[in-house]
């Protein structure tokens, strides 16, 4: 069963077309990557389903939920994390944590669970009790991928989790996402730059481009029909042929 | 995320508003306007207070004047005489200059450093013999510009005028202070807008009831464009530090996210606002001369006059202003992408407050129309400065609970239209239009 809809998405941004009818469903508990250049629709797409941004026009639901009129409800279910999220300067990490699980499950047992929870996938030790204005950036995007991932949201919608990090932090991240995932039965959606990335992470992939959807399938499926070796060719040849 | 808590409060306005109040009190760019103010008060009381005390004391010291006589009779020698006699014992140090005319005896004056000379004419003697009054003219030489120097140079006319006097009543048996003071006034005045009866003239009690009704006004004001500057920047930070974009994907309404940082920066405020406060009360009480003839009448009118159901009242009414100032600054800090334009945008804002805060204070009240009263008395930013200028001068209206609630509704109609269009998209629209907008008046022409 598709846990994510998107049917003929558009969004047009003062008469500059971003969306141009994006279509592809995720099935529950799947791992699903969206890839493509910069300026290709996938933040644009991430957004709409978080229900930061309206659709022009097209049909998204989540868990049945259309995302325009029960946005409300979606939110309870989708937990989004920005490409360029920020922390705030003058809370430690611990607190940040625990003001998040409070907004989801309020003060009781569950909020303690979820704080832990978000403790573990944040792997900070001692610095967590730091303010977060003190944090490298690695850190700080470690705070985030726990923040959104510690309410165990039936959908996590990850925008480039590990876009401007080192190796170190980025594979750290790349754990984090794909155990948690498998652990708990999680559906994700994620952007990436990182083909590696998206080919180790991802169970499917949806390449878009210029507001649409060019090709979509397992790694495995894009490269035998697309004819590349590795998906960045599969992506290069792609993206060259949709220019 | 499975099964939420029912709890309004816990599970959404708790977390947000303990999040905007630890991120506010730690973050000194908020408090360094309040500090500022607390601190610089004092100061200012301290310098304006050392640098009148330097005037009085410069005003003390003696006078150096010129004497020029044109009039060699009798009378004329008589008064010089008497005015070299009693000269020093009024501050006064006398010279007679030996020139003959007015552009002479400047150059001598300016010599001599001489801050003032009288020049007796010709027929000086004889008018005075004639018991008519005598003509008398007077240079005076400013060196400087000083409260008292204008003061100073008076000093010999009013010597040389007693000296006259004195001369103009011998052999009447009437003494000069008679003359000069003839009424032994005990003074009352009956303040009708209040019903009060104040002692001394009407001259004291209007200034000692203007200044009070005109310094709160200011103070209110000064307090409501600190709360607008840090709930606008609270709010810009928001989007300038890509906090915003997280905060609108939770599970709460908009409302409770704007409510939050509302009631954060409003308690926040509170406290901001009490060190600013308290800097004004430093401010009389360090300003020495002030003590006297400025802080004494402030603070015992308002003691004695305004009453504690209107205090509590006007203090009520602040809350709001408060309240309303801080929802004012979220809007401001929700439209900036970033500090520096809040910043910006505040300024104008910052002059709508003061507009009318500075007509109430300046103007008549109680003799505007009803619908303009109406609409100050409601208007939370202008409510509690009419309000304290009528408890202080008059006496407030009896519909005041009335407009206070108004005022309250105001408020909160404000925030649930700011909620209205607190959405990234909206947001993002609007930021785009003002950053343009930034970008072309910044351009280089």
């Amino acid at each position: 069963m598709s846990i994510v809809v998107v049917e003929n998405l558009v969004k047009v941004f003062e008469g500059f077309p971003a969306l141009r009818g994006v279509s592809f469903a995720v099935e529950e508990g799947e791992v699903f990557g969206l890839i493509g250049p910069n300026g290709a629709g996938k933040t644009t797409t991430f957004r709409i389903l978080a229900t930061l941004l309206l659709p022009t026009s097209g049909r998204v639901e989540i868990c049945g939920l259309d995302v325009v009129r029960r946005a409300a409800e979606v939110r309870r279910l989708v937990s989004y994390l920005p490409e360029e999220a920020g922390t705030y300067r003058n809370l430690t990490g611990y607190e940040y944590l625990k003001m998040m699980a409070e907004v989801y499950f309020g003060s009781g047992r569950e909020a303690e669970e979820a704080l832990e929870l978000g403790l573990k996938l944040a792997g900070l030790g001692d610095r967590v009790y730091d303010k977060m204005k003190t944090y490298s950036r690695g850190m700080k995007r470690r705070i985030q991928v726990a923040r959104a991932l510690m309410v165990r949201p039936r959908v996590a919608v990850l925008d480039e989790p590990t876009t401007g990090l080192d190796v170190i932090h980025s594979n750290a991240i790349r754990r984090v996402i794909r155990e948690y995932a498998r652990k708990w039965g999680v559906t994700v959606l994620l952007s990436s730059h990182n083909m590696s990335e998206v080919e180790g992470v991802c169970d499917r992939i949806a390449v878009i481009h210029r507001g649409r959807i060019l090709a979509c399938g397992t790694p495995d499926e894009l490269r035998e029909e697309h004819g590349g070796v590795s998906l960045e060719e599969v992506l290069i040849k792609l993206v060259g042929e949709g220019a | 995320m499975r099964r939420f808590s029912s709890s309004w409060w816990a599970r959404g306005l708790k977390p947000l508003l303990l999040k905007e109040i630890r991120e506010l009190v730690r973050d000194p760019r908020i408090w360094i306007p309040f500090v500022i103010s607390a601190l610089i008060l004092p100061v200012l009381g301290l310098v304006i207070g050392a640098s009148m005390g330097e005037a009085i004391r410069g005003a003390q010291v003696p006078v150096k004047a010129g004497l020029v006589i044109a009039d060699s009779s009798p009378l004329a020698r008589e008064v010089v005489a008497r005015l070299l006699e009693v000269g020093p014992a009024r501050g006064v140090d006398l010279v007679v200059l030996n020139v003959s005319g007015v552009e002479e005896a400047l150059h001598r004056a300016l010599e001599l450093g001489l801050e003032c000379v009288a020049v007796l004419p010709p027929g000086f003697g004889e008018s005075l013999e004639e018991r008519r009054r005598p003509n008398v003219t007077v240079l005076y030489v400013v060196r400087t510009l000083s409260l008292f120097a204008p003061s100073r140079g008076a000093r010999l006319v009013s010597l040389l005028g007693d000296v006259v006097a004195e001369r103009l009543i011998s052999g009447t048996g009437v003494s000069l202070d008679l003359v000069k003071k003839p009424l032994r006034e005990v003074a009352a005045t009956y303040i009708a807008s209040k019903g009060v009866l104040v002692s001394g003239d009407a001259g004291r009690a209007v200034t000692s009831l203007a200044l009070p009704a005109m310094l709160v006004p200011v103070v209110v004001m000064i307090v409501a464009v600190g709360v607008v500057q840090m709930a606008a920047t609270a709010t810009a930070v928001e989007n300038e530090e890509r906090t915003l974009e997280v905060l609108l994907t939770l599970p709460v309404d908009r409302f409770t996210i704007l409510l939050s940082k509302l009631l954060g920066s409003f308690a926040v405020a509170l406290i901001g606002s009490l060190l600013s406060i308290l800097g004004f009360i430093a401010y009389f009480y360090v300003l020495p001369s002030a003590a006297l003839s400025l802080g004494e009448p402030v603070l015992a009118s308002l003691h004695i006059l305004v009453g504690a159901e209107s205090l509590a009242w006007i203090l009520a009414s602040l809350l709001v202003a408060l309240f309303f100032a801080a929802s004012l600054g979220i809007v401001v800090g929700a439209l900036s992408s970033d500090v520096r334009i809040a910043g910006a945008l505040s300024g104008p804002l910052v002059m709508l407050i003061f507009i009318p805060g500075y007509y109430i204070a300046l103007a008549d009240t109680l003799s505007l129309g009803q619908p303009l009263r109406a609409l100050l008395y409601t208007l939370p930013i202008t409510q509690p400065v009419i309000l304290s200028k009528e408890a202080i001068a008059a006496r407030l209206p009896p519909e005041t609970p009335l407009y206070i609630a108004g005022s309250l509704l105001v408020s909160l109609l404000t925030v649930m239209l700011a909620s209205r269009v607190f959405t990234l998209e909206t947001l993002e629209r609007i930021q785009r239009a003002i950053a343009r907008l930034w970008r072309r008046r910044g351009a280089p022409r």
